[in-house]
């Protein structure tokens, strides 16, 4: 509980620090912060603390999610001052930002009143709106921006409402209050209750850009600065399924089968759309995007079977998260200038043998990507599938058949790499941060086949 | 031992892939020879009635998932098929003077640890990822070192046979929901899922799942579209590693995993996998005749060798199932003499055209006279090994029904057709350009063909130790089957 503290506090003395102009303290002052936090939240306690007037409840769940957006925080961060190195102005209002940014996403985890989850939403996506635009000369960037505010301002108000509807059914805006009420008033035959949990769906579908409301994801991840939309693909998500699975499997339980069944076509849908979509790609960059809509709907299938499926929702966020991060890290050293044109797949060509360690982490983590064992993707998905596979056997089918489509597209950066030359192969220089990036991801890609007893542990 | 004989290529691997050069091949040579060696041991010392429990750790408790493996008598004769024709395919790929050869050289010895693995898993999960990890290093071999088109073919190969294997995965996951283990828990322990009680409205979907995978990896008609291009397309040993090994993992998950455990399906549906292999028999027996490219031929004609395999596996009687097991050795054997040497004869010559070839026999006499043998091995001419298994096959499939049987029969014509055309077009006939100056055989050639063609024989005139190996283990099967 006490890491929402010290990453905000972080943040502001990020900012003032910046005021201050010691340029060369922002990263290791950050990176201290967040050490920090993820050590206060090893030494808080496992049981669940309800404070702030029965606002905020602090659970094991909220813990492990926590601990996974640190961890993913922290490795942004590292990948941050290779990235920032030519910017002429302050960095401190971007550090600052994304630190602001994270809070929100640990108050969206550890909510109790709905509107702490409003208020963490609006944490998490206020500061990002702002990132998303942050190269002001570019004309993608603010594209990216506007349509990011707009969409994101438009799926909150629907969020809203949602809240306010299942309010009028419950009488209740606390997660226990609602279960109560659940059992006794027997609201979900109610209309009233039924279109809120709808709303509710379709405002945090926006955030997780889970399909048919994923049209803003592509064009965001593109012209968004890379280290933003590494920021938007992993903790964004992470954040938003934490929400989703709090609210929907331990708040509305899975007795009101009817959202579970509407959950299972939409998840069926964002899988499907984002794996046919990403086979098409050219750009690396929106490559990434369509898949990370695939791995929404991969991810939904978490929501759906509760408690065995929190846990390959949580296994299987650990390894979107630590590839996603692995897969940026490349992609910054190979797009230098991060300019939109770079990021396309010829440029790995050749890589296996000019750049043997970066062609490596990225392979796999593309392998990781598309589940192949033995890889921490691999047994995310496994456990994702034998989770939903009892209550929804179709939707299982569903993606088995898009884990077996999306091998094209992520084999396609692998062939780029290791089968095709190029006439003039670059050395990139890695810097030492994304060197200890790229080792700690593939340690725990690898590594993650050897214990996922003990990651399926940290969530209930 | 087996232990040692699962992870001594691994470390191999590992050290070759860390390594350059002569000590890379050096130091490949000499795991897979002591690999070998730990292996014909243990086929020695193996009391071929029991089945060995070889480790079983916890991995996943929680979920049912142990790290364990044993092996029973087919499992070792496995082994013996894949340590044995590594030493064969090493030497090849070391001749083919490509560049990073370390890397490919390691890859091989990956993949005889994956399929190591396969053989003696003895727990679903963990048989699953063995099955996929020996997927990778092929991948990689055909795509980086294969022929024209490598990109597209490996590629609808990998996708191809991915999906059927996560069909497969379906499969084991739904028999997982109805196991009980020890602790009351579900589990993927191989006897929990032989015991669990597949529900019979379920039990066609788990013989189908199985079947997707197996039936890609085999291949059985009309699965087998994505064969001929890559054996073609790959380097020579990596279409050993595929013909003579890769394949059997198909065949073996059908005795292993598939016949027993989803029994249940069988009785209905083993007419249709019947009639679908016998017709890749045909199938591939009749295209092979019109082959130019020799080694299309040698593709379509190991599709209709494995066709008969796979039929004999399907009846499941005493005999069906002996011949199939004995057979998939014979046949790893042979096709990987035969890609030898259709590789000796593209490298001399610089083409696998018929037309092209012609009167190598008055040029390289040895080469001739160890090709005849590997051939007459090929089409299964008494004494040698191909007939053995070939028989046992035949006459298992006559006791089910006559009528298959004569029919599968007609395959061992057709492969006296088609393998007598190649013989009489390569080796005799008028010498052409691309022949004119070819030498026999050498050291290498020698050092390759000689051994196979004593296997060859050896097997053909002493079937009885491999027999033995296999026999217990069939009585077992077959009462669990319920054939």
């Amino acid at each position: 509980m006490k890491a929402i503290i010290i990453l905000f506090a972080t943040a502001m003395v990020i900012l003032f620090a910046g005021i201050s102009g010691k340029r060369t303290w922002l990263l290791p002052l950050s990176v201290l912060g967040l050490l920090a936090a993820l050590v206060s939240l090893l030494v808080d306690a496992q049981m669940p603390v309800i404070s702030y007037g029965g606002m905020v409840r602090f659970d094991a769940f909220g813990l492990a999610y926590s601990g996974l957006t640190v961890v993913a925080a922290t490795l942004i961060f590292l990948l941050s001052g290779y990235f920032y190195r030519g910017l002429k102005s302050t960095v401190a209002d971007h550090y600052g930002l994304l630190l602001f940014s994270l809070t929100g996403a640990l108050c969206m985890f550890s909510f109790e009143h709905m509107v702490m989850l409003f208020l963490g939403i609006e944490i998490l996506s206020i500061p990002l709106y702002v990132m998303a635009g942050s190269r002001m000369d570019d004309l993608k960037s603010s594209e990216a921006a506007l349509k990011y505010f707009l969409m994101g301002a438009f799926a909150t108000g629907i969020l809203l409402f949602g809240i306010t509807l299942v309010y009028g059914a419950t009488g209740a805006f606390e997660i226990t209050k609602i279960q109560q009420a659940l059992d006794v008033k027997k609201v979900y035959s109610m209309p009233l209750f039924n279109t809120g949990l709808l709303l509710i769906m379709v405002g945090l579908g926006f955030k997780v850009s889970a399909a048919p409301f994923h049209f803003w994801s592509p064009d965001v991840y593109e012209g968004s600065p890379t280290l933003v939309t590494t920021f938007m693909a992993t903790i964004v998500k992470t954040a938003g399924f934490g929400a989703f699975y709090k609210l929907f499997v331990m708040g509305f339980g899975l007795e009101t089968s009817y959202w579970s069944m509407t959950m299972a076509i939409l998840a069926a849908l964002t899988m499907t759309v984002g794996n046919l979509s990403a086979l098409r790609q050219k750009n690396m960059k929106r490559m990434m995007a369509y898949s990370s809509i695939s791995h929404a709907g991969y991810l939904m299938m978490g929501l759906l079977s509760g408690t065995p499926g929190s846990k390959g929702l949580f296994l299987y966020l650990v390894a979107y998260v630590i590839a996603t991060i692995a897969v940026f890290s490349v992609f910054m050293l190979v797009n230098k200038d991060d300019d939109i044109a770079g990021g396309h797949f010829s440029a790995f060509s050749g890589m296996g043998k000019s750049n043997p360690i970066a062609a490596f982490i990225l392979a796999l983590s593309m392998l990781s990507l598309a589940g192949i064992p033995i890889t921490a993707g691999f047994f995310g998905k496994f456990f994702l599938f034998t989770g939903a596979f009892s209550t929804f056997p179709w939707l299982v089918g569903v993606a088995v058949i898009n884990s077996a489509i999306s091998i094209y597209y992520y084999f396609r950066v692998i062939v780029e790499m290791y089968f095709n030359e190029t006439e003039n192969p670059v050395k990139y220089v890695i810097p030492n941060t994304y060197r200890i990036v790229m080792l700690f991801a593939a340690l725990t890609l690898i590594g993650l086949a050897f214990l996922p007893e003990q990651v399926l542990a940290l969530v209930p | 031992m087996p232990l040692l004989i699962l992870g001594l290529p691994l470390v191999v691997s590992v050290a070759v892939f860390l390594t350059k050069g002569e000590l890379a091949r050096l130091l490949a040579l000499l795991g897979a020879g002591l690999t070998l060696m730990l292996t014909v041991t243990l086929w020695l010392t193996f009391n071929s009635g029991n089945t060995v429990q070889v480790l079983s750790l916890p991995w996943v408790p929680s979920a049912g998932i142990g790290f364990s493996l044993a092996l029973d008598g087919p499992g070792v004769l496995m082994l013996l098929l894949t340590n044995l024709l590594i030493p064969f395919i090493l030497p090849v790929a070391c001749s083919q003077n490509v560049d990073k050869e370390s890397t490919l050289l390691g890859l091989i010895l990956a993949m005889q640890f994956a399929l190591n693995g396969v053989f003696m898993a003895w727990d679903g999960f963990l048989f699953y990822v063995f099955w996929e990890l020996a997927l990778i290093p092929i991948y990689f071999i055909s795509a980086i070192w294969g022929g024209e088109n490598r990109q597209r073919v490996t590629l609808k190969f990998f996708i191809y046979t991915f999906l059927g294997s996560l069909l497969m995965l379906l499969s084991i996951l739904t028999v997982y929901f109805f196991t009980q283990g020890a602790d009351g828990k579900h589990s993927f322990d191989w006897v929990a899922l032989m015991a669990a009680n597949i529900p019979p409205h379920l039990a066609p979907w788990v013989l189908f799942g199985f079947f997707a995978a197996f039936a890609v990896k085999v291949p059985i008609f009309p699965f087998h579209t994505w064969q001929p291009d890559t054996y073609t397309i790959a380097p020579t040993a990596g279409t050993m590693l595929l013909s003579g090994i890769m394949l059997k993992m198909g065949l073996f998950g059908v005795y292993r995993w598939m016949m027993p455990i989803a029994a249940e399906g069988m009785p209905l549906y083993r007419d249709l996998f019947l009639y679908l292999a016998i017709i890749g028999v045909l199938y591939g027996a009749v295209i092979a005749i019109q082959q130019d490219d020799l080694k299309r031929l040698v593709a379509y004609s190991s599709l209709s060798h494995v066709g008969l395999i796979a039929a004999g596996l399907f009846v499941g009687n005493e005999s069906g199932v002996q011949g199939a097991l004995v057979q998939m050795l014979n046949h790893g054997i042979n096709v990987v003499a035969m890609f030898y040497v259709v590789h000796w004869i593209e490298r001399r010559t610089g083409t696998r055209s018929l037309e092209a070839l012609g009167g190598i026999a008055a040029k390289a006499p040895q080469f001739a006279i160890l090709f005849m043998i590997i051939l007459l091995g090929s089409i299964a001419v008494p004494l040698t090994n191909g007939f053995v298994g070939e028989f046992l096959l035949l006459n298992g499939l006559f006791q089910y029904n006559g009528w298959l049987a004569a029919i599968a029969g007609l395959s061992i014509i057709f492969g006296a057709v088609y393998m007598l055309r190649v013989y009489q077009k390569v080796m005799y006939g008028t010498l052409k350009a691309t022949t004119a100056h070819v030498e026999d055989a050498g050291m290498l050639d020698l050092a390759i063909l000689v051994p196979c063609a004593a296997l060859v024989i050896g097997f053909g005139v002493f079937p009885q130790p491999l027999l033995n190996l296999t026999a217990d283990a069939v009585g077992k099967w077959l009462a669990l089957v319920g054939g």
